[in-house]
Formats: C-alpha cells, structure tokens, sequence
C-alpha cells in the first residue's frame, strides 16, 4: 500500500520495513515505540517523518539505519536485510550506506571541522592524507573552506550542522538520515540546511530521510510519514518542488 | 587501520592533559618503586657476594669420604678417596682439575735457627698448582723435591719451644735458611733436610695454614716413616679438591660427586642457597613495589571510567558513523594502555635519576669507627657506590608490565563503551 504513495518516478523500493515493532520495558510497563509500521522508500527520494513527541519518529529512523534492532519486523536496504545482521555487519552497513545527521550536531569538540569530517575515514581505514584531502574538497562544496581548522566551538549552529553534513557525506554513502536536523537550529540557517539535503536528494539521487516537527521544513521533502503511537497514520506525497528555485547557501 | 585508531587515542589523552599527568604520575611512582626495590637486592646480592672472596673459591670443590653407609651396603662398598675414585672425578662433565692431597703421616715442622713452625702439611703433584686457585705473593709457583710453598700465616706463627710462654714469632720464610723436621713417634727417629720456601701465596683462600709440598716428598717420608712401599691398590689420599670449569658448572659436579657416593662441598652451593635467598627478597620486594603499582592501576580504571561517562555520546557517534564494538574497544585499550606505557617510561627514566643520587650518595659517605654507614647491613667499601643495581631485562620488564597493567587497568571500562548500545549513547545529555 505504501507503494502507490508518494513516489512520481516510481522507482524500484530501495529501504522497506515490514511489520516493525520496537517494544521497550520501562518499570514494568510496555512501551510500544513502533507498533506494526510497513514502510516502502524508493532510491532518491526525499521522505519526511512527522508526528508528536513520543511517535515513534527516531525509532524508526535508527531501525531503519542499522542504528538499533528491530524488536520485530524486517528491515532491507538494497539487498541486505539489517534483521539478520551482527554487529560487526551493522557497522559495517552504517559505514558504508548511512550519513546521520542530528539535532545536536555531535561533532566532537576537541577536533577541527576538518577533523571531524574525516572522522568516519579512521574507522574504514583511510590513510590520513586521503581523509584529509576528501575531508577539505567536501567542505569546501558545502561553503565551510574559510573554516577548515576550527574547532566546533567556533562555528555558528548553521555552520556546525554543514560541518555534520560534510562528515555524513564522507564515505559517499547513497543514503542521508537526520533526526531534527533543523531543531537547534533558527528558520533561516534550517533553510540552509534543507536546501542542501534537497540538493544532495536531487542533484546527487541521495536517499534522504528527515524527522521533523517543522511543517516548513517538511515542505522539502517529496512524501510525508505521520506518525502516531508507533503506527503509521498517514502518508501523503509532498507538491513536487520548483528546482529552479532551490538555492544552494554558500 | 590500527594506526588511524592508534592517533585517534593520542589525540584523545592530550585532550585531558593534567588528568593524563595525574594517572600516568600513580604509574610513574609504581615503576620506580618496583624497578628500585628489585635493584636494591641485585645491589645488596652482589655486595654479599664479593664478601664471599675471589672467583676461584667458588669454583672448588672440598670432596670427602662418606661416613654415611647406605642401608644394605657394608663400609667397604664406600668409594674411598683412592686412584681409581680420582679417574672418575676427573670424567665428570665441568671438572677442571682434580687435585688429591696426600697428608703427611708422620709429625714434621719447620725450624728456623731456634724457632719452630708448625701447619698442615700436604703433598701435591706440581702440574696441579695453577688450578689451586691460589695468587703468589712471592717467588714462583714451583713445587721441585725439596721445595715448598707457604700460606700466608705460616711464617707468622713460629714460636721459641725453650721459652716458658707461647708467643708468636714471625719469621721471614722467604729468605731466612729453613730446614724441615720430621719425627717418626713409632721409634723416636727423625730427620732433618734443608728445604727451600719457592713462593709464598695471598689471604683469603682456605690454605692459609697450609704447607704444599711436592708429592714425592710426602710419599717419601710417609714410606720411611712405616717402613713400606706404597701400594697404589690400597693407597687412599687425605683430600680431594675439584676444580669446577666455571661458577655455573660447579653446582652439577657437585651433585654428580654426591651421586658417587662421596661427601662433596663448595662455596658455590652455599652461593645457590644465597641466591635462593635474594630471589625470594627480589620477589617480595617486587610485591611490595607492586602495591604501588596496583593502586596506580586503579588510578587509571577511574580515569577510563570518567572518560567514559563524559564522552558516552561521542561513543554513540563513533558508532554511528561505522565504528565497530572492536574501534571502540580498541581505542579505549589503547588510551589506558597509552597511560601505562608513557607512566612505565618516566618511572624507568626516574629510576635511573635516583639510582645516580642513591650510589653517590652511598659512595660518598664516610665510612670507619662511629660513621652511620656501620649500621648499614652492609659494607659500603665492598659495593663501591654500587647499591642500586638495575639490569636491562629490569627496566624492560617494568616497562612491559606498566603497560600491561594499564591495559588492565582499562579492559573493563573499555569493554563497557565497547557495548554501548550507540542510540542510548546518543541520547545522553
Ligand atoms: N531506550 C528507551 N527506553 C525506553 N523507552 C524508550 C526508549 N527509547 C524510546 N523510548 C520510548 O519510545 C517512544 C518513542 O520514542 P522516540 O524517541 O522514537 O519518539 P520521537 O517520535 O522521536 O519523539 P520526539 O519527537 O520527542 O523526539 C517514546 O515513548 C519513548 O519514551
Ligand atoms: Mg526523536
């Protein structure tokens, strides 16, 4: 069913999940964070998850990346099927196919945006020269050159946040999660910021995943999720965006 | 790989640079009292040791007959000390020399006009002399018929028998005209020879009271005195020494010599039972050094864990973009293990610092009647500003094991961030 929604090109499905459930046990009480969600996103699309607090929105965001395991249901990416995964295979996954971004940047203080981009090279094993080289030419692309070797602290919130996208681009990988990209940050540097994953899914045919609150930042994406208490209550695809208006913020 | 993660740990212990100094110091004081301790006794082990005389003491054997018989065997079935038993002893692997005595059996001294000499007078085949292990004072190292060569306080216990008192006298045997008496007490007769002093020989071996003298001689008074020739069948020699090819062989040819069913003992036996002594020192003090050690290593546990908890979210992070459970871990390892090396290198470098300042001190301190250094249990002259002495395997292994127990020290709060499930870590304010 969730097929028909919300995909003009009509490609082939790229990330599904099937009867996703997520319990949690808090005090004896069940917490049904996902509760049944079947989902279908094709390759290149721009897909926004909405929904009050406590939905389910991050939940299904990190199953669906390989970031946490499903309590049950089925999660395939491509054709590896994360379900059935150790955790060596996850990260590994993560590695090669997830860019997450976050509310709260997590970059990590003591390392220069030049550093912290090329963080995820030290852990596939990329010799520093190469990490530093794609490291520069990445954010140098997203506007960030001026500012190569300066620590986090130094950067404005919009500039932290390019900083994480440059990292969540370093090893190239076909899809880009970001749980409240915008949320720290203000209307005008969250327009940045959405511009840039806009570009990224339509330029660069990234799979693009954004939980949002914000009804202005969900106005990118090509379909909306709504969720509630775990359970996918809507999904609607999105007008289709005027490109020629879409301007990459330097 | 390893080397990415490796300059991802270094970049981390400078991030936190007075509490890397803090931990690494508890490692620092550790190590040095580990290596300090450990070299204290090397010091004291080898002052004992030089209190125990020259090399060739320890390489000689003292070999006797054995007044124990075995249960099932008569006295005659014990090895005596005859030619046949002195082949054997100079087949076993590690000997250098065997050297039979043979006692004189008759009463002799040494008269000098009117004085009178007396000591343990013993015959020995000249060729033997270089492995007697003794050093010549004077003269040469020849033992011709008519020859003799003197210990030490030979020459100074002469006394005057006419005189109502006894009272060493001393007299120069080197060059003053000696002659030797033998007295055969069986029928009252004696003989009186002119007889030569060759050399004279140093303290400090177990021959000072003793007279060599050449083996035919010896066997010459021996056979005027019973009125027989000897029966080399029944001839058995008063003692044997045994010369060990070196320290280390001494203690097998001893016990090969027990085996043959003779009483054997050397100075390098007492020397092992010494060793025994220090090892069990070394390795207490090694434990009360290591004490020192493990709260060094609680040190760093609690820097880890702190670590830890403040950089959880840096831990999901990792984990989000790609690390495994094993970069984790690795990095963690390698920060505590980091801590212990850099602790294990400063310590072995503190430790050489204070080596100096203790020696010079020890060195330098008076020494006689009344100076403190005479409650020392030791003899500063013998160590010669040599207390604290530190091997290269000490400083090595202090170094390894630093390491090890800063690795240690981090396995557990490394294992943890290891496990960390990365969207909890992420969640942390
Ligand atoms: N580790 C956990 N332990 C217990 N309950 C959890 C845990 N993680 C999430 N939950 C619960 O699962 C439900 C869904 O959480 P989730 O974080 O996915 O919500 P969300 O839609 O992202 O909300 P928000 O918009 O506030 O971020 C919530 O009720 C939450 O309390
Ligand atoms: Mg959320």
């Amino acid at each position: 069913m969730a097929k028909q929604n919300g995909n003009h090109n009509n490609n082939a499905t790229f990330i599904s999940g099937y009867g996703l459930r997520k319990h949690f046990k808090l005090g004896g009480q069940l917490v049904r964070a996902l509760d049944g969600v079947d989902v279908e996103i094709p390759k290149g699309q721009f897909l926004g998850i909405m929904g009050p607090s406590g939905s389910g929105k991050s939940t299904l965001l990190y199953v669906m990346g390989g970031l946490d395991r499903p309590t049950g249901g089925e999660v395939i990416v491509g054709d590896k099927y994360l379900h059935s995964m150790n955790g060596e295979e996850l990260a590994r996954f993560r590695r090669e196919s997830i860019g997450f971004i976050f509310q709260q940047f997590h970059l990590v203080p003591t390392l220069t945006a030049l550093e912290n981009v090329a963080l995820p090279g030290v852990f596939a094993g990329i010799p520093r020269e190469v990490r530093e080289k794609r490291s520069r030419q990445l954010l140098n692309t997203l506007g960030m050159g001026e500012r190569l070797d300066h620590k986090p602290s130094q950067l404005s919130g919009g500039q932290q946040q390019r900083v994480a996208i440059a990292r969540a681009l370093f090893n190239n990988p076909p899809i880009i999660m970001g749980d409240e990209p915008t949320g720290a940050l203000d209307s005008k540097t969250g327009e940045t910021v959405m511009n840039l994953l806009r570009w990224l899914a339509t330029r660069q045919g990234k799979t693009v995943i954004i939980v949002t609150h914000d009804a202005g930042v969900a106005s990118y994406a090509d379909r909306l999720l709504h969720l509630r208490d775990g359970r996918i209550v809507d999904d609607i695809p999105a007008a289709p965006q005027e490109m020629e208006n879409l301007h990459v913020n330097r | 790989m390893f080397s990415e993660l490796a300059g991802l740990a270094i970049g981390n212990l400078f991030r936190a640079r007075a509490r890397l100094v803090m931990t690494a110091g508890g490692v620092v004081v550790g190590t040095s009292a580990v290596i300090l301790l450990v070299a204290l006794t090397f010091g004291l082990q080898r002052s004992a040791e030089a209190g125990i005389g020259n090399s060739t003491a320890v390489t000689e054997i003292q070999v006797y007959p054995s007044w124990e018989i075995p249960p099932g065997q008569s006295p005659e079935d014990l090895p005596q000390l005859n030619l046949e038993t002195i082949q054997k002893l100079w087949r076993i692997p590690g000997v250098a020399a065997v050297i039979p005595f043979v006692n004189l059996q008759v009463g002799g001294e040494l008269l000098s006009g009117k004085y009178v000499g007396g000591a343990n007078i013993v015959g020995l085949d000249p060729r033997l002399l270089p492995y007697l292990g003794i050093t010549l004072e004077q003269g040469e190292l020849s033992l011709q018929p008519g020859e003799i060569i003197v210990g030490p306080f030979v020459g100074e216990n002469f006394y005057d028998p006419t005189s109502e008192y006894y009272e060493p006298i001393q007299v120069d045997v080197f060059s003053t005209p000696l002659k030797f008496h033998v007295i055969n007490w069986n029928d009252g007769t004696e003989i009186k020879k002119d007889i030569k002093v060759s050399g004279t020989f140093a303290s400090g071996t177990s021959y000072d009271y003793t007279i060599f003298m050449n083996v035919n001689d010896v066997i010459g008074y021996n056979e005027w005195a019973s009125g027989q020739e000897t029966d080399p069948d029944t001839f058995t020699f008063g003692q044997v020494i045994v010369r060990a090819e070196s320290r280390e062989t001494t203690i097998d040819v001893t016990n090969a010599i027990k085996d043959m069913g003779l009483n054997a003992y050397s100075m390098g036996e007492f020397l092992e039972q010494m060793n025994n002594f220090f090892r069990t020192m070394r390795l207490i003090l090694g434990g009360v050094g290591g004490v020192a050690l493990l709260v060094a290593a609680f040190g760093v546990a609690n820097t880890m864990t702190m670590a830890i908890l403040e950089r959880t979210r840096e831990i999901g992070l990792m984990k989000a973009i790609g690390a495994t459970d094993r970069d984790v871990l690795t990095v963690f390892l390698l920060e505590s293990g980091l801590v212990g090396l850099a602790g294990g290198v400063t310590g072995v470098i503190l430790s050489f610092i204070l080596r100096r300042v203790i020696n010079q001190a020890v060195a330098n301190a008076p020494t006689g009647d009344g100076s403190v250094t005479n409650f020392l249990p030791f003899n500063t002259s013998q160590i010669g500003g040599n207390l604290i002495i530190i091997p290269t395997n000490l400083w090595v292994f202090a170094i390894v094991l630093a390491t090890l127990v800063g690795l240690g020290a981090g396995l557990f709060p490394s294992l943890r961030a290891a496990r960390l499930s990365p969207v909890i870590a992420l969640k942390q304010e």
